[in-house]
């Protein structure tokens, strides 16, 4: 049995050396099983089926809407699907969080991935140790549940809360210029790595 | 010794790499031009007509407020976001229709 996992493990790490590697890279099955491992096994025990303390209200969910668009909407995109120019570009990629792979998780285990990041992601941890960071955090749970749910009237709302940098101000200004009749801007307006 | 070759393996593995591809996000402004079925193609202000894919996933919107595929129409002006495939309309933004 020993031998075989060093045998295994030797033509995997002759492999990796052949053919290096790179973050655009799609992890094999075996490495995604592993990992989703391990990050369960993150998790303090604690809170491995804890429940969320905070109620679901509108307000609750308004807060958590904003603060998504805010801060996490720049990787998982405010529809949480990941398709972002950054968050497609991680190792491993973001993941679409409407699917029952997150969806599946206690509420316990998305506070956990919120509060403490994913060691070797990109997924930062957001923690402070305060009771603010922690219910801001809850909240999230609470909208991280919200996302399969989305209408279209949120997501239009998250995209004016989105960071945006001086210029995609004003290419956002063109754009509305542009639609109700003005004059066109330039012809393509390049969006790759800037746009929300 | 068992849990040095574990690690060994799992760190290997872990390295262990496929190939993919990203693709990036594009936005147009342009004027519908035609518009058959799923496909429709946009002029830009210089006359690069670009085709694009109209999915079930796109979404449309006149302002902020939710519309509909069938509120395009051919000289329609557009904003029109591009998904990673580089082909299919993530979000088509309406604009003002040309006076008949």
């Amino acid at each position: 049995m020993l031998a075989l996992v060093l045998l295994i493990g030797g033509i995997s790490f002759v492999r990796t050396l052949r053919h290096g590697f790179s973050a655009l890279d799609e992890p094999s099955a075996m490495e995604s099983m592993m990992a989703k491992r391990m990050r369960r096994w993150s998790v303090p025990a604690d809170l491995r089926d804890a429940k969320n303390p905070v109620p679901l209200t509108p307000e609750v969910l308004a807060e958590a809407r904003a603060h998504w668009a805010d801060h996490c909407a720049i990787c998982h995109g405010n529809d949480g699907k990941g398709e972002t120019a950054i968050g497609s570009k991680l190792y491993p990629k973001a993941p679409d969080m409407t699917l029952p792979a997150t969806q599946k998780l206690s509420d316990g285990e998305i506070f956990s991935i919120i509060e403490n990041g994913i060691r070797m992601t990109g997924m930062p941890g957001w923690g402070a140790g305060t009771a603010e960071s922690a219910y801001g955090s809850w909240t999230l749970v609470h909208f991280t549940r919200h996302l399969p749910k989305l209408t279209a009237a949120e997501l239009a709302e998250m995209k004016l809360l989105n960071p945006m940098t001086p210029a995609e101000h004003q290419q956002l200004q063109e754009e509305r210029e542009f639609l109700e009749g003005g004059d066109p801007p330039e012809a393509e307006q390049e969006a790759s790595g800037h746009m929300h | 010794m068992k849990r040095f070759a574990t690690a060994a393996v799992l760190f290997s593995l872990v390295t262990v790499t496929l190939f993919g591809h990203a693709g990036e996000v594009h936005t147009y402004l342009g004027t519908i031009k035609s518009l058959a079925g799923d496909h429709a193609v946009i002029t830009t202000k210089d006359g690069k007509d670009v085709p694009v894919t109209l999915t079930n996933e796109t979404k449309y919107w006149r302002g902020t407020a939710p519309a509909q595929r069938s509120d395009l129409t051919v000289g329609t002006r557009v904003s029109v976001e591009i998904g990673m495939d580089g082909t299919s309309a993530t979000n088509v933004k309406i604009g003002t229709t040309p006076k008949k």
